[in-house]
């Protein structure tokens, strides 16, 4: 009888620890897998942006969004993970949040490496720091064909390994001063990574200037049409692919010891969620945000960015919509876009792709509904008493969100302005980036222009 | 709309926790969303 006893004991054991085990392996894969897929996001934007220049700028176009993903990577690895353990509680870091930050994100550490007893470190900080790359990609859209690439380079890296990981610290983080005094709730990062990005490229497009050509002297526009559209269109689907890896990466898998529960998955917060939610909830924002674009403009590169400002449009609450609510957020951000775009473009501003609009506005849209529509929630895990959504802790967000993206891009590039940094040469962007900048020719033998309807 | 419960903590909540009660709001503004989209639709592809 003791013998059976102690084989089942030793059965049991070793069933649990194949049980942990396994929970490890598909936590850690999960997270893993989230990289590649939002890979894809860095694929479509480049696809998308090329698309959006003219042919003798497409290959520029090209090397800028390469390099700012190239420069994400170490420059997130040096400080950009630590800016995010560090400075949740404001622009000073306590001694624990800095301790915290020490332990887990020194550049020098052994976390920060192959480590047998460390299989997690690695896995977040690349889903972080795939973040960092698309906040630098939302940004390289909209400046296309006139931004010198050092510059750019310099103006994604503070976006990608600074701006939006402090936004991070405090909005996207129990810890954060956001969530734990506002409430303030950011599921899917509408605030956190599309407003920052967004205002970030409003502020830098002000100093930039517009493309010679886009503004008559009467103010009036000219509508700049890209060299290719069906490459654009196509890279916008693979940017709503590589989202869905986004939003995957936005989810705490359950039953490890950095989990917030042992058997259901939670947001950031620890607030409990379910992928089944996430699927019903960026379906429908897909389909009500590309349904809402269609019906104002019926034009396919508006109705791609539709969809697109539509997953943004419900990303904040993709927790907690009721479903056919996320179809409705979403189909208001997806119609309003194109008038959201033409008020931008009436006060002067020449964002070549909408950055401004699909990742600012209507991500400040998004971070709103939730204020609407999902306030009372309670913001964290824990017992009554804990800060709760609301619509004016939303609105806050919004201000301070608007904030730490817009200042940064403006005040960086008014002194590169000033120095003469910012912009190529008047003489450059007449006669092409690619001829002027680039070693390599993107069609040799040259591509036949298609009729158009007007 | 808000929470469809008033207890402040996510404690005990353990099945469908959306905005109890809207549901069928929700979903027929979707549906005539939807239904608006196509109308317009219609009215643009006859004055092409």
């Amino acid at each position: 009888m003791e013998e059976q006893l102690l084989e089942l004991a030793n059965k049991v054991a070793a069933l649990e620890s194949a049980t942990a085990a396994t929970n490890k392996v598909t936590a850690e894969m999960y997270y893993y897998l989230t990289i590649p897929l939002m890979i894809l996001i860095h694929a479509g934007f480049l696809a998308y942006e090329m698309g959006a220049s003219r042919m003798k700028n497409v290959l520029s176009s090209g090397v800028k969004n390469i390099l700012a993903f190239a420069f994400m990577i170490p420059t997130f690895y040096y400080f950009g993970w630590f800016v995010y353990w560090a400075f949740p509680n404001g622009l000073i870091p306590s001694a624990e949040n800095w301790q915290v930050a020490i332990d887990y994100a020194n550049p020098v550490g052994a976390v920060m490496g192959p480590n047998l007893a460390d299989n997690a470190t690695g896995v977040f900080w690349g889903a972080f720091t795939l973040f960092a790359c698309t906040t630098a990609s939302i940004f390289s859209g909209s400046v296309i064909e006139r931004i010198r690439v050092v510059p750019f380079t310099i103006l994604a890296i503070v976006l990608g390994s600074f701006a939006w990981v402090i936004a991070a610290a405090w909005g996207w983080n129990a810890g954060g001063w956001m969530v734990n005094s506002l409430g303030y709730h950011d599921f899917g990062a509408a605030g956190v990574v599309h407003m920052i990005a967004g205002f970030f490229a409003l502020g830098v497009l002000i100093n930039l200037g517009p493309r010679i050509g886009k503004f008559n002297a009467d103010g009036t526009a000219n509508h700049i049409s890209g060299h290719n559209m069906p490459f654009t269109a196509t890279g916008l689907m693979l940017i709503i692919v590589g989202f869905w890896g986004f939003l995957m990466a936005c989810a705490i898998f359950p039953g490890e010891g950095w989990s917030w529960s042992g058997t259901q998955y939670a947001s950031i917060y620890g607030t409990p969620m379910t992928l089944s939610a996430l699927s019903f909830n960026i379906l429908m924002g897909i389909g009500g945000g590309i349904i809402g674009a269609w019906m104002v403009t019926r034009d396919p590169f508006w109705m791609m960015s539709g969809c697109l400002a539509g997953i943004i449009s419900c990303a904040a609450g993709l927790d907690l919509w009721w479903p056919p609510l996320a179809f409705a957020v979403a189909f208001i951000g997806g119609a309003a876009l194109k008038p959201l775009a033409n008020i931008l473009e009436n006060m002067g501003i020449d964002d070549a792709v909408g950055a401004v609009t699909v990742h600012g506005t209507i991500g400040a849209w998004g971070v709103i509904a939730v204020g609407i529509f999902a306030s009372g929630y309670p913001a964290l895990s824990g017992d009554a008493g804990v800060a709760t959504i609301s619509f004016v802790g939303q609105l806050i967000g919004v201000i301070v969100m608007f904030l730490i993206g817009f200042v940064p891009g403006y005040g960086i590039s008014w002194i590169m302005n000033q120095l003469n940094f910012l912009r190529v040469d008047e003489e450059d962007e007449k006669a092409g980036l690619d001829p002027t900048k680039v070693p390599a020719q993107a069609y040799p033998e040259g591509i036949p222009s298609s009729p158009s309807k007007n | 709309m808000g929470a469809p419960f008033d207890t402040g903590t996510w404690n005990g909540v353990d099945a469908s926790y959306y905005t109890a009660g809207w549901e069928g709001i929700w979903l027929t503004v979707s549906i005539i969303m939807c239904l608006v989209a196509l109308y317009y639709g219609v009215v643009n592809e006859k004055n092409d």
